[in-house]
């Protein structure tokens, strides 16, 4: 095998993407190199389970409270208890500092967001929603934005924060970093020669070809490329100051953005949003989380990154319109996206789907393609052409207030 | 004459959790391969309910880590390896978690229930796990009263359990959910209990047969032996397939030819896996290293390599840090398989616990005093303990030319430390 093609093979294989932690000294050292001054950064909050949208942008007066109120009879949010959003909406009780980012315009509110054929499995959604794709794919739409860079293997162009890599960040040869919080990394030490050894040992399976199977030898490169980045990686992954869920990966994500060692795209996952029973015990806890967790990623990010940085939060699907008798709600198909920054335009940027007039499975109609959101994040914000990443031409929102670097 | 230790080895890796020089002996010597197969399916020596039990409606974490440890102690130990491979399977196919159930007492439970069945008849265990009670609760089955019947566990039944999407459309899953309502929970949430009152007991169109009033159970039996059962055996088979022998999807030969006699047997799982085994697509070089280990099994095999009990070198947080949490899965669906465990992070969490390991391994003596052998030597050795076989030429120099470059800058002496640790990373021990 050549030098060329051997890199390449290791291209295919491997993760290509870099980590750091808040000084990004030793990442220099490590060949990482920071992004530029206006280039956007993105952190993908992935909400699984299907998270219910008319839990999060209430309808508070109207007509459409009146049908929200027929639809979700027992378990329809009271509206003295919202909070102020639009003139008819409200935010959940439990998401009082979105709210108040949301007064300071500093949230797009996108609801009614779907892929056009949501199918209402949570695996068929997942697949067509991160691939950007009705029919099934293996790389998902910042995979493939990703894999447009230049080739600079030496940096961590994505990083999820979880043990493995979600569909949306897998590319054709980029895929995303993952970064196993709170494990320290066997690589980082160099003090020891018998360990500088076993490194080149391990380093050393993925100089050939084994012969057997492709497994063995992604896994040789992935082992390899590992340990290079061990030292960049290694103080990030115990950097959190909180132990576990959504509040210790929203810090990670942030660290990993303070280190500014070439990460433009951060994945973050939690779960428990498929409330088919006694959604109005399961969703304040999981929405007062994910705010506190939204709050404390702003907290942690470093002043200068805020006009670089948006959070994108997605789910799979909606729910039904109406409640079922377990006091919950059954998969539906058009929900909520929500995009938080300095640089976001906020408010409402979609027609809210009609609550009375919904599908013959009682789904919320979509008003947006999530193509869409997708087009907007790539061609506003990343930098990029979406006609290849997200596929075709599907229009734009206007939540982009002002390019990356900028003040909006 | 025996058959060779390549085969030997290929089955023991997929019908248990590693290979150990005495179970290789014991495999080798079989005069065919059928003999061979016939040898790792032989269940006489499998403790019947060796389950320890757990106090009363219980999270407390010691319980959840009493019952996860022990599990894993039993893959490492168990003669009967398949027992223990196919249990963690269906655990990873009819998925309840903790995070819902709040009960690793009825997770136990359900554990029995898997295992009672884990090599016996399909429709039984589904039947069995429907109305287990961590299911009715995972599922949110418990809740699904005929007045506002309720969706999630039928629709799981269909696309997850037995036949997978494209082979029921949406108004199926309706009436499979009306035809579970009622199948609820006695009060003290312990065991199923059917209410007839908060049944649905009208006619249900289903599959496109004439209505009738089908109940839950009896939809499961339409499923597997009646109008789906020639799509639900070839996602059963596809699914046993992939686990033992490489990725397939249910159209792909040798599956609809499995499934006919996966059929055959009254859907015996015990057939099935024999007949896979026995399969010339089993023994074909495609399936040859087509598995990955997922981090339980990798830290099994680990184990068994070292002779090192898992209460003294696994803790909870590494099978977290490597995503693989007994009785606590990211989702219904499950892990995944193959290219899911591969990641950076799968490479720092399995080499951050193979670097412990190799302590534990030091201090109980495994491998003291090779460093003074040769390269060659010590190589072999390291690739004899672990069960490899068949190592790659690469992987060889790469260990040789290790312990060389040790020799020569005088850390001999860490060599019997160091081994294990590259055996446990190397790309062939990590692929089963």
């Amino acid at each position: 095998m050549n030098a060329l093609s051997r890199r390449q093979f290791l291209r295919s294989a491997v993760a290509s993407a870099a980590v750091g932690a808040a000084v990004p000294r030793w990442a220099y050292a490590a060949g990482a190199q920071p992004l530029g001054p206006s280039e956007g950064m993105l952190v993908v909050v992935t909400l699984n389970g299907g998270c219910d949208s008319l839990s999060v942008l209430v309808p508070r007066s109207g007509a459409r409270r009146t049908a929200y109120e027929a639809a979700r009879r027992d378990i329809a949010i009271g509206a003295s208890s919202l909070l102020a959003a639009t003139d008819d909406h409200g935010l959940h009780p439990n998401l009082p500092r979105l709210a108040e980012r949301y007064a300071a315009g500093k949230v797009a509110v996108i609801d009614g967001v779907a892929m056009p054929n949501n199918l209402r499995s949570h695996f068929v959604s997942t697949a067509v929603s991160q691939s950007a794709s009705l029919t099934p794919r293996t790389t998902g739409w910042l995979g493939r934005h990703l894999d447009g860079y230049p080739d600079r293997a030496d940096e961590l162009m994505s990083v999820t924060v979880s043990p493995v890599v979600p569909l949306h960040l897998q590319g054709a040869v980029s895929q995303a970093a993952a970064l196993p919080p709170g494990v320290g990394l066997w690589g980082a030490d160099t003090t020891w020669r018998h360990e500088r050894t076993a490194y080149d040992a391990v380093r050393a399976f993925a100089a050939a070809p084994l012969g057997r199977g492709p497994w063995a030898d992604q896994i040789a490169a992935t082992g390899g490329y590992a340990l290079d980045k061990a030292a960049v990686s290694g103080s990030l992954a115990t950097s959190a100051g909180t132990t576990a869920g959504i509040r210790r990966d929203m810090e990670l994500a942030a660290h990993v953005l303070n280190a500014d060692i070439g990460t433009r795209v951060v994945g973050v996952q939690t779960s428990g949003y498929d409330t088919h029973a006694s959604q109005n015990t399961t969703m304040p806890r999981l929405l007062g989380d994910l705010d506190g967790a939204i709050d404390h990623f702003f907290a942690t990010l470093a002043p200068e990154r805020h006009n670089r940085v948006m959070v994108l939060v997605v789910s799979e699907f909606g729910r039904m319109a109406p409640m079922n008798a377990s006091l919950g709600t059954d998969h539906g198909h058009a929900g909520l996206a929500l995009a938080i920054g300095a640089n976001v335009a906020g408010g409402l940027h979609s027609e809210l789907p009609s609550i009375d007039a919904v599908d013959k499975h009682d789904s919320l109609v979509p008003s947006v393609d999530l193509r869409q959101v997708y087009a907007t994040v790539i061609d506003r914000w990343l930098g990029g052409d979406s006609t290849e990443s997200v596929g075709g031409q599907h229009g734009h929102l206007d939540f982009v207030a002002a390019p990356p670097g900028s003040t909006a | 004459m025996p058959i060779p230790a390549s085969d030997a080895a290929h089955l023991l890796r997929r019908a248990g959790y590693g290979v150990t020089s005495a179970e290789l002996d014991r495999v080798r010597t079989s005069p065919t391969r059928v003999k061979a197969v016939d040898r790792v399916l032989q269940l006489g020596e499998d403790p019947a309910d060796p389950v320890p039990t757990v106090a009363d409606g219980t999270t407390a974490f010691a319980d959840w880590w009493k019952v996860t440890s022990w599990w894993l102690e039993r893959m490492r130990t168990s003669p009967v390896g398949i027992v223990e491979k196919m249990t963690l399977l269906w655990h990873d196919h009819f998925v309840s978690g903790l995070d819902k159930c709040n009960s690793i007492e009825l997770l136990v439970q359900q554990h029995r229930t898997l295992r009672r069945h884990a090599l016996g008849d399909f429709h039984a265990l589904t039947q069995d796990v429907a109305v287990d009670p961590a299911m009715l609760i995972y599922l949110d089955n418990w809740l699904n009263w005929s007045h506002g019947p309720q969706e999630n566990f039928a629709r799981e039944l269909l696309e997850l359990f037995t036949v997978g999407v494209g082979h029921y459309d949406e108004n199926d899953v309706g009436e499979l959910a009306r035809a579970w309502t009622g199948f609820s929970l006695t009060g003290d949430f312990r065991s199923h209990h059917f209410y007839p009152q908060y049944h649905d007991a009208g006619p249900k169109a289903i599959f496109g047969l004439p209505p009738r009033a089908w109940t839950g159970p009896e939809t499961i039996t339409e499923i597997l032996r009646g109008t789906k059962s020639v799509a639900a055996s070839e996602f059963i088979v596809a699914k046993v397939f992939s686990h033992l022998a490489y990725p397939i999807s249910p159209g792909e030969a040798p599956v609809p030819q499995l499934a006919t006699g996966f059929r055959k047997s009254g859907l015996d799982i015990r057939t099935l896996v024999r007949d896979i085994f026995r399969s010339d697509a089993f023994w074909s070089a495609r399936a040859r290293y087509a598995v990955v280990r997922s981090p339980i099994e990798w830290m099994v095999a680990s184990l068994k390599a070292l002779d090192l009990p898992v209460a003294d070198v696994v803790n909870p947080f590494d099978l977290a840090g490597m995503g693989q949490l007994p009785f606590s899965h990211p989702d219904v669906d499950g892990w995944g398989t193959d290219e899911y465990w591969i990641s950076t992070g799968a490479s720092w969490t399995r080499a951050a616990w193979a670097a412990r390991v190799r302590w534990h391994s030091y201090y109980s003596g495994v491998f003291s005093g090779l460093g003074g052998g040769r390269p060659d030597e010590i190589a072999a050795a390291g690739f004899e303990r672990f069960g490899i076989v068949d190592p790659s030429a690469h992987t060889r120099s790469v260990i040789e030319n290790w312990a060389s470059t040790s020799k020569a800058t005088g850390d001999a002496s860490l060599i019997p430390l160091n081994l294990p640790l590259l055996m446990m990373l190397t790309p062939e021990f990590q692929v089963a």
